[in-house]
């Protein structure tokens, strides 16, 4: 979910509660007031009926001729003589329900039953007032808050969209910078053109992070290069040692074993150093890539260097391409990495076994049988893994093919079926 | 034959000087620009073994020089281990080989071989060694005049015994002369020892007597009686 989305979406959740929590307590609120207004309304209509009446009834009109009047009227008004020895009841108030053929529905009045004294008579007065407004207010209150809420919402949406726009979008523009920046792409820096505070900082941390990172990476790669650079002279004198040693009079046979083992010892150790040094050149980009050359030589080249070998081990090597294909790229790079994948399939293969290698437009395929069973995919082009501890590689075979294919912007893959391992670079 | 070492690596010039000196064979070191400057312009040398890191400048200087002076001593530059620029200005310059530290003398024999006998026998390609005759360029080896009947693997077995005679050679050296530095030493060692065998077997044919003989069960040594 995209950032301004997530804030959107508990915003507009709770316009939308707020909005219907307000509709019904603004509905009763207003009720609640209307009644208690109404109900004042009726009680001073009571108090000011029986001071006119009793007025009245001090000169013009009897009181039964304005008993008669109001009641016939019929406005809301009814009044009735209390016969003498009648329980004088309370005040009541209340609610009903009923038709009014003036409203033509049913409506609901305020009533106010009470009595008043006229001439020191008691009389039973009856109010009745309607609250056409109670029908009314629910609609249109609803109808109202629910525009306040669209319009709410389609203002937040315009806002968010000018805001992504605006505000965001240097954040955004560095987001896709940092997305495509690689450890090796170069001293690449954040750039931030806001002048929001937050984003300047995060901006600033950025840069500092990966020059730290870069600097980091530059001195790791420095380190392997100046180790393998300083190694390479004691492993020298180590090998001419052995060498010089060998030709020395009277040695034992176990003296001689030995000292070809250690004789294996520095080819291993070399073997490690110059992959490890391969590998920082291919990472420092110290190649050039601009040769044209044909894919076709290079795995023959390769073949060729490993007849012998091959042969030794009965190992039938079938090469099949379809036509002459030249890529651009780093003719040396591009055969350590063929020779890496004849020289793993020629190394863990069965004796007798067979290699088959097919290279066309888009591909070159390494298959072979072998005496190890599958490999785990995911880990096979680490660096230093091992299918099983004690083996005399180096490690790093792999690693480097997947370094020049990187390097080149090819893919190498890696797949096993019917006992065969499978070795592919996609172009 | 005279070969001057330029190395700052004492202890590796001198591994080098006593490998390779031989009653044919007079090796001088130095370990530094200023006294290979000296030496080349004073003497000649049928070849030269080059190190580029060098204290008081590199090793091109030397190249540059000899050039100038228009001196046709053989170069081998020793070069760091997967500096392709050193290895191509080198030879541009006029170096004649180039080896990648750390390497086996024998190795650095074989190179010095094959550039002593470019620089002496230009076209001509041949050398006697007791009743055996190699024709390099044609890859044939011929006993008292009978051809002997070698594979590619077996020829480049006998050059590599030939470039240094009398000296004990490991299994592991040879293995990787034959296969390249990335092969699999027990495939190797299997694949020396089947060589050799019928190697042996082919001199032995040939009425040639035994000049290959295995040494202290792990080591192999040429040797004309």
């Amino acid at each position: 979910m995209k950032l301004l989305n997530k804030s959107f979406k508990p915003f507009s959740w709770f316009t939308l509660f707020v909005m219907l929590v307000s509709i019904p307590l603004f509905y009763f609120t207003s009720q609640y007031i209307y009644i208690q207004d109404t109900s004042e309304s009726l009680l001073i209509a009571r108090t000011k009926l029986e001071d006119r009446i009793n007025m009245l009834t001090e000169s013009e009109y009897t009181t039964e001729e304005i008993l008669l009047l109001l009641n016939q009227l019929d406005v809301g008004y009814a009044l009735k003589k209390l016969k003498p020895g009648d329980k004088i009841p309370a005040d009541s108030i209340y609610t009903i329900s009923r038709f009014d053929e003036y409203h033509g529905h049913v409506e609901p009045f305020r009533v106010l039953e009470s009595v008043i004294w006229i001439r020191n008579t008691p009389y039973w007065l009856k109010i009745e007032m309607d609250m056409d407004e109670y029908h009314d207010v629910i609609p249109y209150t609803a109808l109202l808050a629910g525009l306040f809420f669209l319009l709410i919402v389609l203002g937040y949406i315009l806002i968010n969209r000018r805001i992504s726009g605006e505000v965001w979008r240097p954040f955004l523009t560095m987001l896709d910078d940092l997305e495509k920046h690689t450890i090796t792409s170069g001293s690449w820096m954040p750039k931030m053109d806001s002048d929001i505070e937050e984003f300047e900082k995060l901006s600033q941390i950025l840069k500092g992070f990966i020059e730290r990172n870069r600097l980091i990476f530059q001195k790791q790669k420095e380190f392997t290069e100046n180790a393998s650079h300083e190694l390479q002279t004691p492993l020298a004198l180590l090998q001419s040692k052995v060498d010089v040693l060998f030709q020395t009079e009277g040695l034992t046979e176990e003296q001689s074993n030995l000292l070809d083992e250690i004789k294996q010892i520095g080819s291993r150790m070399n073997k490690v150093n110059s992959n490890l040094l391969l590998l920082v050149k291919i990472e420092n980009k110290q190649f050039d890539k601009g040769e044209t050359f044909s894919l076709q030589e290079s795995v023959h080249f390769v073949i060729k260097s490993f007849q012998e070998w091959a042969k030794a081990k009965n190992i039938e090597i079938r090469y099949e391409s379809v036509h002459q294909i030249k890529v651009s790229g780093n003719k040396i790079l591009t055969e350590t990495a063929i020779q890496n994948l004849v020289k793993n399939a020629i190394h863990y293969n069965t004796d007798p076994g067979t290699i088959d290698i097919r290279l066309d437009a888009s591909s070159l395929v390494i298959t072979n049988t072998s005496f190890i069973p599958e490999l785990d995919k995911s880990k096979v082009f680490n660096r230093f893994y091992k299918f099983k501890a004690g083996q005399m590689s180096s490690g790093l075979g792999l690693a480097i093919l997947k370094e020049i294919c990187e390097f080149h912007g090819w893919r190498p893959d890696y797949s096993y079926n019917e006992d065969q391992h499978c070795f592919t670079i996609h172009f | 034959m005279k070969i001057l070492i330029v190395e700052d690596e004492i202890s590796l010039a001198d591994d080098i000087k006593v490998y390779l000196s031989s009653h044919k064979t007079n090796c001088e070191t130095v370990a530094d620009v200023k006294n290979a400057l000296e030496k080349v312009s004073l003497y000649s040398y049928d070849c030269i073994i080059l190190d580029i890191g060098l204290p008081d400048g590199t090793g091109f200087r030397v190249l540059e020089h000899l050039r100038e002076i228009k001196k046709a001593d053989g170069v081998i530059i020793i070069s760091a281990k997967g500096s392709l620029e050193d290895k191509i200005r080198g030879l541009e310059i006029g170096a004649d080989d180039y080896i990648t530290k750390p390497f086996h003398l024998a190795e650095l024999a074989v190179r010095v071989l094959a550039v002593v006998r470019r620089r002496q026998f230009r076209g001509y390609n041949s050398q006697e060694v007791g009743h055996l005759t190699f024709y390099l360029t044609e890859q044939e080896v011929r006993y008292k005049g009978i051809l002997m009947n070698l594979t590619p693997s077996e020829f480049r077995i006998l050059h590599y015994f030939i470039a240094s005679p009398n000296k004990v050679h490991s299994k592991t050296a040879l293995a990787e002369y034959l296969l390249g530095e990335q092969s699999d030493f027990v495939d190797g060692h299997q694949l020396v020892y089947t060589h050799i065998k019928n190697l042996k077997k082919k001199l032995n044919e040939v009425g040639c007597p035994e000049y290959i003989r295995t040494v202290y069960g792990s080591g192999y040594k040429f040797q004309i009686q």
